[in-house]
């Protein structure tokens, strides 16, 4: 009596316990290591669920449970262990990170095992004075490197054959010459960029392969880069053209690259229109026109005076500036301190004056040696207490350090 | 015993149930609690032991559909998840790196390229303007490149990047000097010591570029921690012995410096050829030399300099003053060459000995008849021709009239023509014809 009520609270517990089992298997399944299914349901791939070990993967609708661990996508062979790890879901560029990887170091491990027994014989190598290019090295090993090389090389072109490359993401092609246009336009102009890119690609290496039709080829490299800007001007339209057209001229390049100067983007398209047109006409002068030179001259001479026609007489009277590494330093320093960067500008200023005085003092004729080193003690002393007023104290360190190497040769050559 | 039989079977199958409840229960609890959202995940982290810039780890926006169960589930946006179910899978050290190094490097790329290329550079505008957006890029570019040496040094536990794990790869594949010079390492040290190096430089390279190399103290005072925290990272990796092997290697094979040895008439064996290193590079900080490499030359004030004349003498005194003669003449050219020539030939190395210091002589009377300034063109020419006379004369005593003329001919024809051929003798040549 008393067995069969155990027996039948047993039962109870059990039946229990077993509900238990199932409603915890029906749940929904939980990804580990993941902050949502999204895979899972991205593929239509059963849901399933991993512990944090990786020892269980469940998938509750067959309520199933396999094993894995790393040993079992393993492999000697680099492309049987990349179809295993494409089997195990590996995506393909880490399926390429791990073979190539592995690859590279199984190479580089037994070429530095190769090199172990000279260890030993170093220092009596050396000692026998024998160039390392001569070391009486063993043959077998000097083989066995050129031949572990040569695995290498074809290893690496059968891997890179088999996986693949990663994509990288393209830039923009002449970036900063096509910013003004419209985002929507310009995955097309990247298109015309890549189609001409590949078409040059293809007659390159069909030049370098078929010797019957090269002049062909090279006729048609030629014009390629006219097919693709015919085909661009009439994607963007004639004004989005020129405006890439002038982006282009050397004279905007230049006018927009002049340090410490203020001009306005009127100013620099001005500039570089009128330069262009004076470039221009420079090029269509003949060769064998007989006034050639007098007309390059009067170009050259208008070309000279665009500048300050546009900017002004004193804005381009800085313009030597960008030539003057002393001028780049001082902008350095102004930047590194925080500082206005008009300071560099002042800077410059007085470094021009004293430059300018020591070169007066130099030429001039006074006599008394006691009376020119007086002067240039002031010249000095001068234009170091200004750069000081200007620098300011705590700077001023900074510039002793990396600025004034022109202010220690003014007076070289005295 | 029939039912003692049928109690155990019954309380051994009520335990198994038991036991597959609390198993499901407490896996499913293990799971919640990894399936917390990632933004308490971050909050707990940022107050945890490692502060890591968690917005800049998380990777990026990947292709999730490439990815599929069971590898989907061992993959995080969480790099250091990431690592910890690899690991868990029993995946290799080394393959864990290769996977993470190569996604980290991708994800940080991509991102600095983002920050180069999010807007397209802006044409029409000044100079000023355009190294200003350009500086706040590269900025940012740098904080991300920090973030990411961070990133990696929480993830490894030692300092390495995919810069630096490359370079070793390839330095141990082609460079034999490499091999000499690291191959008392196993590989992996070797890759770890690379890794450390470029880890540590490529952040003072880093201070170096963002100062536009304008270095203010407090850049210095950087560049010392770093070099003093790669130094203790060598000092874990190789220990005090490697490190002194290390830089007594990187000292002879890589100074390029010629190695006096037997060939060059200096006998010497291995153990005294290493210990004449020793005492020519125990000066030499290499840590402080890969510091400077990166800009920083005033770090060099704070390795006690010896003076070349120092370490000679040291070396005298180990040498004895007559093994010293032999030793500095073995590291001397023009010795190397004339005793090459002369062994060549069977002669003795006195032979040698005696025409190299003819050179020598011959080369300090030609400095001072270039410097006379009481000489005539005429009278300094003819000086010249004399000691010409006299250096052939020497030659041919000692080598034979035979191998003398062909010593003349070949290997010597150099210095003796530079005699009377060098240019101040030209230029007094030219006088007198003038004249």
């Amino acid at each position: 009596m008393r067995l069969r009520t155990f027996i039948l609270t047993a039962l109870v517990v059990n039946l229990a316990l077993l509900a238990g089992v199932v409603f915890q298997f029906s749940l929904p399944a939980k990804v580990v290591g993941k902050r949502s299914g999204q895979v899972a349901s991205a593929t239509n791939i059963p849901e399933s669920t991993t512990n944090i070990s990786i020892r269980l993967v469940t998938v509750p609708s067959a309520t199933k449970i396999e094993t894995f661990r790393w040993d079992d996508v393993e492999s000697d062979d680099y492309l049987q262990l990349a179809e295993n790890l494409r089997g195990i879901g590996c995506p393909p560029d880490t399926v390429r990170d791990i073979v190539i990887g592995r690859a590279k170091d199984d190479y580089a491990d037994q070429v530095w095992e190769l090199q172990k027994p000279m260890q030993a014989a170093l220092w009596d190598y050396l000692a026998k004075g024998i160039e390392i290019d001569d070391w009486p090295l063993d043959k077998q090993m000097i083989e066995r490197y050129e031949q572990l090389s040569l695995q290498r090389g074809e290893t690496m072109k059968l891997l890179a054959a088999k996986l693949g490359k990663r994509r990288e993401p393209e830039d923009m092609p002449e970036g900063d010459r096509w910013s003004s246009l419209p985002e929507e336009m310009r995955p097309a102009i990247r298109e015309i960029y890549e189609k001409y890119s590949d078409i040059r690609r293809e007659l390159v290496e069909r030049e370098e392969v078929d010797d019957d039709e090269p002049k062909k080829v090279r006729d048609r490299l030629r014009n390629l880069d006219s097919e693709r800007n015919a085909e661009l001007r009439t994607l963007v339209g004639d004004d989005r053209w020129d405006e890439y057209l002038l982006r282009g001229s050397e004279n905007a390049r230049w006018i927009r690259s002049l340090p410490g100067l203020k001009v306005a983007e009127e100013e620099m398209r001005e500039f570089a229109r009128r330069r262009d047109v004076i470039d221009q006409q420079k090029k269509e002068v003949a060769k064998d026109d007989p006034d050639r030179e007098q007309k390059l001259a009067r170009l050259d001479a208008q070309r000279a005076v665009v500048l300050t026609e546009v900017l002004g007489a004193e804005r381009a009277g800085h313009v030597e500036r960008q030539s003057s590494a002393d001028y780049l330093t001082f902008r350095n320093i102004v930047r590194r301190h925080g500082l206005p960067r008009d300071i560099a500008n002042r800077l410059y200023e007085v470094q021009q004056v004293a430059q300018k005085n020591a070169r007066e003092l130099m030429a001039s004729e006074v006599p008394d040696p006691e009376l020119r080193a007086q002067a240039a003690k002031a010249i000095l002393l001068n234009t170091q207490s200004e750069i000081m007023g200007i620098i300011g104290e705590q700077a001023w360190p900074t510039m002793q350090k990396y600025g004034m190497g022109w202010y220690d040769k003014l007076f070289d050559t005295e | 015993m029939r039912n003692a039989f049928i109690v155990g079977f019954v309380l051994v199958v009520t335990a198994v149930n038991v036991w597959m409840n609390w198993r499901l229960w407490q896996y499913r609890q293990v799971a919640e609690v990894r399936e917390a959202p990632a933004q308490l995940r971050q909050v707990e982290r940022q107050h945890g032991r490692h502060v890591i810039g968690q917005r800049k780890i998380f990777r990026p926006s990947r292709i999730v559909e490439q990815a599929r169960p069971p590898w989907s589930n061992i993959e995080s946006d969480d790099y250091l998840e990431y690592a910890k179910n690899l690991r868990g899978l029993g995946c290799p050290e080394e393959t864990v790196r290769n996977i993470l190094l190569a996604d980290i490097a991708h994800n940080f790329n991509e991102r600095e390229r983002e920050i180069w290329t999010e807007e397209l550079d802006p044409f029409w505008v000044t100079d000023d303007a355009r190294q200003d957006l350009y500086a706040r890029r590269a900025k940012q570019a740098h904080e991300l490149t920090l973030s990411k040496l961070k990133l990696l040094r929480e993830l490894f536990q030692y300092p390495v990047d995919e810069g630096g794990l490359e370079a070793a790869r390839n330095m141990g594949m082609t460079g034999s000097i490499t091999r000499l010079v690291f191959g008392f390492l196993d590989r992996e040290q070797f890759v770890r010591l690379y890794g450390a190096a470029e880890y540590y430089t490529k952040q003072a390279g880093i201070i170096n570029e963002s100062t536009h190399g304008i270095l203010l103290p407090g850049d210095y005072d950087r560049a010392r921690e770093l070099r003093e925290q790669l130094r203790r990272s060598v000092g874990v990796l190789i220990g005090q012995n490697g490190f002194e092997e290390l830089r007594l290697r990187h000292g002879v094979l890589e100074s390029g410096q010629p190695i006096p040895g037997e060939k060059s008439g200096f006998p010497v064996s291995g153990v005294e050829l290493r210990e004449i290193w020793k005492l020519r590079t125990e000066h030499v900080d290499l840590i402080n030399e890969l510091f400077v490499d990166t800009g920083f030359e005033d770090l060099t004030e704070d390795v006690a300099a010896l003076s070349g004349d120092a370490v000679e003498v040291k070396v005298a005194k180990y040498l004895g003053v007559d093994r010293y003669a032999d030793y500095a003449r073995a590291r001397n050219e023009d010795f190397r060459d004339v005793y090459k020539f002369v062994s060549e030939k069977g002669l003795r190395q006195e032979d040698a000995i005696a025409v190299f210091e003819e050179r020598s002589k011959v080369a300090d009377e030609v400095a001072k008849i270039e410097a006379a300034e009481d000489l005539s063109p005429e009278e300094s020419m003819l000086l010249r021709a004399a000691l010409k006379a006299r250096a052939e004369s020497v030659i041919n005593q000692r080598l034979g009239k035979i191998i003398g003329e062909e010593y003349r001919q070949n290997d010597g024809k150099g210095w003796l023509d530079e005699i009377v051929d060098g240019i101040a003798a030209k230029r007094a040549r030219l006088e007198v014809q003038a004249r």
